[in-house]
């Protein structure tokens, strides 16, 4: 009797307890998360609306989904100038790059109506259509008192064709984006080195260079769930191909095995790079390439302008001038001498979830962002416009260097396949990059596995039999 | 006669509106816990027998019988994450019962400032998740975290905490031990506390040793103090996410990847819900043996 009396009275303890840590918030210590629930920023407080051109039609406010990262702080100040232009109001909300598809999926399937417009990859889309999450854009492209009259698809290819399916837009493009290979400058002067032109040089330069832990000669990232975007630039560089024309896997093909290889030996073999790559993705090899702690690093281009930004990444700099320059991704020397180079893509757009109760407003937005003019601002901001038209503005290509080495990588990049079974795809790849590059297995295991769950998923999809 | 019918109807009547009337109380928490409890789970046992996926739920969910659960058996992923929760939970408790138990220990004699270090060994429990997961990830990073700064100071190698495999889980059970081991001490405290003087005075006596009396009197007289701890914490343990999601996000190469976090892997990043549904099915039939056998105990304690 007395015991359970006692029983009762520890219950009612541990249940005081768990009220207690629920309620526990409040007295958290400082130092918030701020990298998962920023606050969504209004780019109205940025830059306060003045000029209103009188003949813009004025639209209910929306909410649009990023993830964190350069996008983010370009879409900030773009959005702002949109604002101004039209007296329209945006609202920009900020999430982790890491759960990013993940928490977009998630709300899409709700239904909720959370984003008016969100930025994504263009291979997340197909399953989305599959899902009918997202509204096309054909009833306002047709629809006259909607659609701009200078509205010109074309200038959106290729584009906006990765948006499209059965016939019907889902997204109009931004960010066809793609990987130099950043290098310092002064570190290569010193030691007289050439830049990289092929992974021996590479090879050879990370070698010279290397002095850990203080600088390290190269950097690759093989974070779980981003890893196959830093590999990527790798793979197709070496020759990877993810599928053949008749859907058949060949991620484990020779030059698949030998890119992954290379990837991993870097680490294992060589110890060229910092010894906890297998956490890094995007932020943790921009931060790596900030703090001086490499030499030289393949990063998405959309970094470009952090890293040359003297304010935003001072220790790279010298008297004021950037001293990380970039360069192509570096490729193969054949038998005759020439380099041959590929390197990974990719193409994001705007979509709009059919839960929008804005969709109007959310198009015009879109339709804006994406035109000469809002392409032109995305562009001077450090974007990578998707439009043609914008790209080729004489002003855009006085102020952004990198768009001339761009045209020059145009054809070497490649996309990952665009199926309706890409995230599935996707997930095997990266899984594959992750483990070897941990040590768990060797790259021909990996991506022996990959390449089987890849056929099973192509054949769920309906792609092979 | 017919007064006495009447009252007998009337308190009939009472009695029928007062035997109806806990309903009216209890209805709107019960409709409430079988919206947000029983539904869901009721759709996901449904959901652990068809085929649910992103690109096909909208042509329809075929039935595929135990499909689901057999692949799960056969998946050597899924068998790692529970080796991996496992090898968690064990790692984790051990440490938090040692540490639990000699804070209660201390904290159970006569200290000076006993009330403000009681409360202090409490902060950490007043973290949320996610703030902890993300300060012990700065913590631990290699090149910037303030443990690898220290550790260099001392002259100590730096360990890759979270990106080497074999380190990656110790990493996150030294962050559990740091989080949750107050918890445990405070239950063996109040458990202590509520002990009988009298077999301890006679056990002093009789001349027993502090070992001893800590051996034959303290630990079987705690028994049901730490079977509930034991309970409340093992299913704490086993369905832990937060965490290890902030720390490792399960990497590197699944050597941190417990059951939930394979869960989400198949629920929430590829949509594949069916299969995810049956992989949270097993985790409740797992968690529900272990809790039915801990619960057992407790009541056999209590006899």
């Amino acid at each position: 009797m007395h015991a359970r009396r006692f029983v009762a009275k520890m219950l009612a303890v541990v249940l005081v307890l768990g009220l207690l840590a629920a309620c526990a918030p409040a007295a958290a210590p400082t130092g918030a998360p701020a990298e998962l629930t920023k606050p969504p920023v209004t780019a109205a407080t940025a830059a306060p609306a003045e000029a209103k051109t009188p003949a813009a039609k004025k639209y209910p406010p929306i909410v649009v989904a990023i993830w964190s990262g350069p996008e983010h702080d370009n879409l900030v100040k773009t959005a702002a100038e949109y604002e101004k232009a039209t007296g329209n109001k945006v609202t920009i909300e900020e999430i982790a790059r890491e759960s990013y598809h993940d928490k977009l999926t998630a709300v899409f399937l709700a239904g909720s109506g959370d984003y008016d417009v969100a930025y994504v990859s263009a291979d997340w889309t197909p399953e989305w259509v599959k899902a009918e999450t997202l509204m096309p854009f054909d009833t306002f492209i047709s629809d006259k008192a909607v659609a701009s009259p200078t509205l010109n698809l074309d200038l959106l290819r290729p584009g906006v064709d990765s948006l499209t399916f059965d016939g019907k837009v889902y997204g109009y493009p931004s960010e066809g984006d793609t990987a130099w290979l950043f290098y310092r400058k002064d570190l290569f002067e010193a030691k007289g080195l050439a830049v990289p032109q092929t992974w021996d040089e590479f090879l050879a330069a990370a070698q010279a260079l290397n002095n850990p832990p203080d600088l390290y000669g190269a950097l690759i990232g093989a974070k779980p769930d981003e890893a196959a975007w830093d590999f990527m630039h790798y793979f197709y560089a070496f020759g990877g191909q993810v599928v053949d024309k008749n859907w058949k896997v060949t991620v484990n093909n020779e030059a698949g095995v030998r890119a992954l290889t290379f990837y991993s030996e870097l680490l294992t073999k060589y110890k060229v790079v910092p010894p906890d790559v297998a956490t890094y993705g995007y932020n943790e090899i921009l931060t790596a390439l900030q703090e001086g702690k490499v030499a030289m690093g393949i990063e998405w281009m959309a970094a470009t302008q952090d890293l040359q930004d003297c304010s935003k990444s001072p220790k790279v700099c010298k008297d004021g001038q950037p001293q990380l320059e970039y360069t192509l991704v570096p490729g193969l020397k054949g038998a005759d001498g020439k380099v041959s180079r590929g390197q990974g893509a990719s193409q994001w757009g705007w979509v709009i979830p059919k839960a929008t109760k804005n969709a109007e407003a959310a198009y015009k937005f879109v339709e804006w962002l994406t035109s000469h003019d809002g392409a032109k601002i995305w562009a001077l901001n450090g974007g990578i416009p998707s439009n043609t038209e914008a790209l080729a503005d004489p002003d855009v290509v006085a102020k952004v260097p990198q768009f001339k080495l761009l045209a020059e990588a145009m054809p070497y990049r490649h996309l990952f396949p665009n199926t309706t079974v890409t995230t599935d795809m996707w997930n095997a790849f990266n899984d594959a990059i992750n483990q070897t590059v941990a040590g768990a297995k060797t790259p021909q295991q990996a991506l022996d596995e990959a390449a089987a769950k890849m056929t099973e998923a192509l054949a769920k999809g309906g792609y092979t039999k | 006669m017919r007064l006495q019918r009447a009252t007998a109807a009337r308190q009939g009547r009472r009695g029928w509106l007062r035997r109806l009337e806990p309903v009216f109380y209890i209805a709107p928490a019960f409709l409430v816990l079988a919206a947000i409890l029983a539904y869901p789970l009721g759709y996901s046992f449904w959901l652990s027998f068809h085929e649910w996926t992103l690109r096909g739920f909208r042509q329809g969910v075929p039935w595929v019988g135990l499909d689901n659960y057999v692949g799960l058996f056969s998946n050597v992923e899924f068998v790692s994450s529970l080796r991996v929760t496992f090898t968690f939970m064990a790692g984790a408790l051990t440490l938090e019962f040692l540490f639990g138990m000699a804070l209660a220990l201390l904290l159970d004699h006569d200290l000076k400032g006993r009330g403000l270090m009681r409360s202090l060994i409490l902060l950490p429990m007043m973290c949320t998740n996610v703030v902890i997961g993300l300060t012990w990830r700065l913590l631990f990073n290699y090149n910037f975290g303030l443990v690898n700064y220290y550790l260099v100071r001392l002259g100590l190698a730096p360990v890759e905490w979270l990106s080497k495999p074999a380190m990656a889980l110790p990493s996150v059970i030294i962050v559990d031990v740091w989080n949750t081991t107050s918890f445990v001490a405070l239950l063996l405290l109040a458990g202590l506390q509520a002990l009988p003087e009298e077999p301890f005075e006679a056990a002093r006596i009789d001349g027993a040793s502090w070992w001893q009396v800590f051996r034959y009197l303290t630990l079987p007289l705690l028994r049901p103090t730490i079977l509930v701890a034991l309970l409340w914490r093992i299913i704490d343990t086993f369905r832990i996410f937060d965490v290890v999601y902030l720390l490792t996000a399960g990497g590197p190469a699944r050597a941190s990847e417990t059951v939930s976090i394979y869960v989400y892997r198949y629920g929430f990043q590829t949509f594949n819900l069916g299969f995810a549904s049956a992989a949270s099915y097993m985790m409740i039939l797992i968690m529900l043996i272990m809790a039915v056998v801990l619960a057992r105990l407790i009541g056999r304690s209590e006899a």
